[in-house]
């Protein structure tokens, strides 16, 4: 038999030439999504994820400085523990690395490109302020392999290179901001900046701001200097005119204020005992504070009651006189976020301090009093309070009267490191509470600095007993994603949150 | 076609909706281009229709991929061995007439999604509105994703075809797969495309015919399908542990997911404390079809640890393999009679044998005290386990002995309830998936109108019959659609309703 072998097919076909075919397989570019914009199209919700990030911690770190207390009873974040595999409480990691994350980058590489040094200094000013707050409740970060590329396990790094990272970055945002030259301009940097509407010399102020936090946190350092501190602050904010404050448009729950009534975000805390106690005069020689009105709120029987941590609120019930209000001022029984019209900073509009003149006053007072100037230490104390009394729209009159009461020191002799850290307190309740975790945690938490403070009886199981010293890392991020990472430093053990930060350590 | 509206452009040189102020936009639109250029050469060598040679060779060129990689190269290779017609074996092979052996190598190349190679930028909400990047990563570098087949088989007739085999091997290889992972937010993003995991899948696949009884007025004839697979992980992208599929994450902390396998698990989870326990979580690791999911913390010899204060099992918050839905094999069976040339009758068997399955139904009723098990739950139970007091590593661990009362604290059914517990093992069933019994008319009833050519009336009835060793409603159940793609949501069962039960009737007719 003859073999048969048939080739029934054999084609080749090559239908372009390799230059034409590069040419039409060059349609990669997304028509609908750009994947680079210029530098004020990036500014503006940068700014808003700055506060976000803040803000969401906020709410959880503000119960364990007790700022407020969950109305349920037995609350974890009440007694000092977290949610085991939950990101609640991992909004700064989120914030750091991913919202502002990559987009300082974009900046920078878009502003070198096009001259714009202010907003390359100001990028690098905002990163420089995110390694720092971030820093302060995380500890150990990913540092040096951050947003590296085609990296997938990240080691972390201790806190004292985060530290030295902050400032390095902070020189580099003040030589960009100094500069005049390329297409530096007012009108430049004010298209994307919300805050200063492009004036350079208050980014400089925050710069220097964020540089007072890196220098005085370390107060527990035999390397301390409280000089640095003063010179630093010095040359920040002058008056609140330079807070940084974050404008809300708050005409959606997307562009309102975090702790306004349209988020509803405060619906199940109540404010504490501690805090009533401070300004209800328990805490300061019986003097009525003129901003408890303001900032806080009076149940049906125009009695101030707070919560206390863990124990849940008893008044929580419809009709009963001691009932405590929403933060909001409304009894939980209003709904309608239409029907409540907010007050102190819990309104919709209300714009987000980032950081305060009277923060940093008080900053100043607590490093004059170690050093031992306790007549600088008086002074800026009494700006302190006077800053946020005005911030907080207390009628002159009563400021005054206030500041003349037996609730303030009346000479530098009698000022106490309690005095200085209790009104810090007062000016930072709500926005402020991770700078106030920062003093908790550098005083650790003495009923001695903050009278009337008490840690929680029962803290959570996790805890083994200490109080709480960080924030985990975001859960859906390191723990599940870089897990043997964290084994290097504990961060996988149970009571992870109880161990101390290197910043409050001797 | 797109009709938008917007206000507000920030980039002076990017026409698109969104480039406006999301406050007021009125649509938004999403537009994909890609492109892909094949080049393809077949050749087929064909030796006296006993032996067949089959070489193809593939060349694509995508847009999707990064400039370097854009082009890449795919062949496969066939052979078929018809050896019952090889002339010099011919009629030398008993009962069996017809037998042919076939083998076949294949590589497929699939190019990347549209605009991954640069993250992109999103329209924000935020006060002043602006852009910043999306949740999807980068990948400058990504690469075609290679498959690799190659399959084995034989089909055998014997008797005239009275019995007939098809029996075939095969393993899959999936190598540089492209998958959108979640990844460290230290990427810079939240989720990373890139190129990782290389999964295994092998398989047989058993067809056997039989019609022991064939006359003239009695017909009956069996095909019965045999099927089993396993699809193996031997690596999963970026050093990770479990890839999921976020479309299977209906209900609770459960989830459709791959697990990277044992001992990479177990080395992962058991620093510093144990969290990977070999009992429970090895029979899901490796696999690509795990129930993902969490459980009770345990101490090294698998006590569930007990919280001194609630009397509750404290949890174990990550996701590990709870359970692994594979089946160990499924047979289809399928019985045909004809009676008298007129009657058929017909019966579709559905057998399956193993697989886990999570029962997120009873889970959801019996959180929200609708299950029949919660019926106790003012008796007061201990739960069984250790106290977790720092004596739970200990050679005498304290038992734990603190009663609890359901109903007293709602976090029992709430949080402290895990998964763990509602997935079934073993899943088996039989199902009568379908019988049809239908009558041909005769044709003398049809007369001598020239109209109809035949007609016959058929009573049929699917799922009547189901019996499984599952408590939820049906077994055969999945949280996605065949669109979702991927290994597939089957075995998740949350907010699914059983096959129902059909029955109809009816006449057939051809004119």
């Amino acid at each position: 038999m003859k073999n048969k072998i048939t080739v029934s097919s054999l084609a080749l076909v090559l239908l372009f030439v390799l230059n034409g075919c590069d040419k039409y397989l060059d349609v990669n570019q997304d028509p609908t999504f750009p994947q680079t914009a210029e530098s004020f199209a990036i500014l503006p919700p940068m700014l808003a994820q700055m506060v976000r990030g803040e803000a969401f911690d906020s709410r959880y770190v503000g119960q364990y400085v007790q700022n407020w207390a969950s109305t349920a009873s037995n609350n974890a974040f009440d007694r000092q523990g977290y949610t085991p595999g939950s990101d609640a409480a991992g909004e700064k990691w989120r914030q750091h690395y991913w919202a502002i994350g990559k987009n300082i980058d974009l900046i920078v590489e878009q502003s070198t490109a096009r001259s714009q040094w202010d907003y390359v200094g100001v990028a690098k000013a905002i990163r420089a302020w995110s390694w720092q707050s971030s820093t302060d409740v995380y500890g150990e970060m990913i540092l040096s392999q951050a947003w590296e590329p085609n990296r997938y396990v990240f080691d972390f790094e201790t806190q004292d290179l985060v530290y030295n990272e902050v400032n390095r970055l902070s020189q580099e945002a003040l030589t960009d901001l100094a500069r005049t030259d390329g297409n530096v301009s007012e009108a430049g940097l004010g298209r994307g900046d919300l805050v200063y509407k492009g004036k350079r010399e208050q980014w400089i102020k925050f710069v220097y701001g964020n540089l007072a936090r890196n220098a005085h946190h370390i107060s527990n350092k035999s390397n301390y200097d409280p000089d640095k501190v003063i010179e630093y602050v010095d040359k920040s904010f002058a008056s609140n005119a330079d807070n940084f404050n974050v404008p809300h448009a708050g005409t959606n729950s997307a562009d309102g204020n975090f702790y306004g009534p349209t988020r509803n975000n405060m619906r199940t805390y109540r404010q504490t005992e501690f805090i009533v106690g401070l300004l209800n005069g328990t805490a300061f020689n019986g003097v009525t504070d003129p901003r408890l009105p303001l900032m806080l709120s009076i149940s049906p029987d125009t009695v101030y009651r707070g919560v206390v941590p863990g124990a849940g609120d008893p008044t929580n019930t419809n009709n009963n006189p001691k009932r405590i209000p929403l933060v909001w001022g409304v009894s939980p029984s209003v709904t309608n976020a239409a029907q409540i019209p907010g007050k102190y900073i819990f309104t919709d509009k209300a714009a987000h301090p980032i950081m305060t003149y009277s923060e940093l006053q008080f900053i100043k007072a607590e490093a004059a009093f170690i050093k031992g100037d306790k007549a600088m230490a008086y002074d800026a104390f009494k700006k302190g309070i006077t800053a946020h009394m005005d911030f907080a729209a207390v009628a002159a009159a009563d400021r005054d009267a206030y500041l003349a009461s037996a609730a303030v020191p009346q000479d530098a002799a009698a000022l106490t490191l309690s005095d200085i850290m209790m009104q810090k307190y007062i000016s930072l309740w709500v926005h402020g509470a991770l700078e106030t975790w920062v003093d908790m945690r550098r005083h650790h938490y003495s009923d001695q600095v903050y009278k009337g403070f008490v840690i929680p009886a029962t803290l959570y199981i996790d805890n083994g007993g200490k109080p709480v010293y960080r924030l985990r890392p975001r859960y859906n991020s390191e723990y599940v994603w870089n897990r043997e990472s964290l084994d290097v430093f504990g961060g996988n053990n149970p009571d992870y949150h109880t161990y101390e930060l290197w910043f409050s350590k001797p | 076609m797109n009709t938008d509206y917007g206000e507000k452009v920030y980039l002076p040189d990017f026409n698109s909706i969104n480039n406006t102020d999301p406050a007021t936009q009125r649509d938004r639109s999403t537009l994909t281009r890609t492109r892909l250029v094949g080049a393809f050469a077949k050749a087929e060598i064909n030796f006296q229709e006993w032996l067949i040679f089959n070489l193809t060779g593939r060349n694509d060129w995508s847009s999707t991929l990064p400039v370097e990689n854009r082009s890449y190269f795919y062949p496969s290779a066939g052979m078929t061995l018809n050896f019952t017609d090889i002339p010099a074996l011919k009629g030398k092979f008993g009962p069996l007439n017809f037998g042919k052996i076939r083998a076949s190598f294949a590589q497929v190349g699939n190019p990347a999604p549209a605009y991954k190679i640069r993250a992109r930028l999103v329209s924000q909400t935020s006060t002043g509105g602006g852009f910043l990047f999306d949740f999807f990563g980068d990948n400058p570098s990504l690469k075609p994703e290679n498959v690799q087949s190659i399959e084995l088989g034989t089909e055998l007739a014997f008797f005239n075809d009275r019995v007939t085999l098809d029996f075939a091997w095969y393993s899959k290889s999936i190598k540089d797969q492209i998958v959108t992972q979640r990844l460290s937010y230290g990427t810079g993003f939240i989720f990373g495309l890139l190129n990782g995991g290389e999964l295994n899948t092998k398989g047989i696949e058993i067809q056997l015919g039989l019609t022991p009884v064939k006359r003239s007025d009695f017909r009956w004839s069996i095909n019965a399908n045999f099927t089993k697979y396993d699809t193996k992980v031997l690596n999963l992208p970026a050093e990770v542990s479990e890839y999921y599929d976020s479309d299977t994450w209906a209900y609770d902390n459960v989830r459709a997911s791959a697990f990277a396998p044992a001992d990479v698990l177990a080395a992962r989870f058991n620093s510093p404390t144990n969290l990977f326990y070999d009992d429970l979580n090895s029979r899901g690791a490796g696999s690509a079809t795990a129930i993902g999911g969490w459980s009770y913390l345990r101490n090294s010899k698998g006590d569930i640890l007990i919280d001194p204060n609630t009397g509750f099992p404290l949890r174990n918050a990550n996701f590990l393999p709870i359970g692994d839905r594979n089946p160990d094999f499924v047979i289809g069976l399928i019985n045909e009679f004809r009676l008298f040339n007129q009657v058929n009758i017909s019966f579709l068997l559905d057998i399956r044998k193993g697989g886990d399955i999570f029962n997120g139904n009873e889970m959801f009723l019996y959180r929200n005290g609708l299950s029949t098990r919660t019926l106790d739950r003012e008796t007061p139970i201990v739960f069984k386990g250790v106290v977790k007091d720092g004596m739970e590593e200990s050679a005498t661990p304290t038992q734990n002995t603190k009663e609890i009362i359901p109903i007293a604290d709602e976090t029992y059914y709430t949080t402290v309830i895990q998964p763990e517990d509602f997935v079934e093992r073993d899943i088996n069933w039989v199902r009568l998936r379908d019988v049809t019994i239908s009558y041909d008319l005769p044709m003398r009833w049809l007369g001598s109108q020239k109209v109809v050519k035949y007609a016959s009336v058929f009573v049929n009835g699917t799922d009547l019959f189901l019996s499984t060793n599952y408590t939820g409603a049906d077994p055969y159940v999945s949280t996605t659609s065949p669109a979702t793609g991927g290994a597939g949501g089957f075995g998740m069962d949350f907010g699914k309703i059983s096959l129902p039960r059909t029955f109809s009737a009816g006449l057939s007719v051809t004119f």
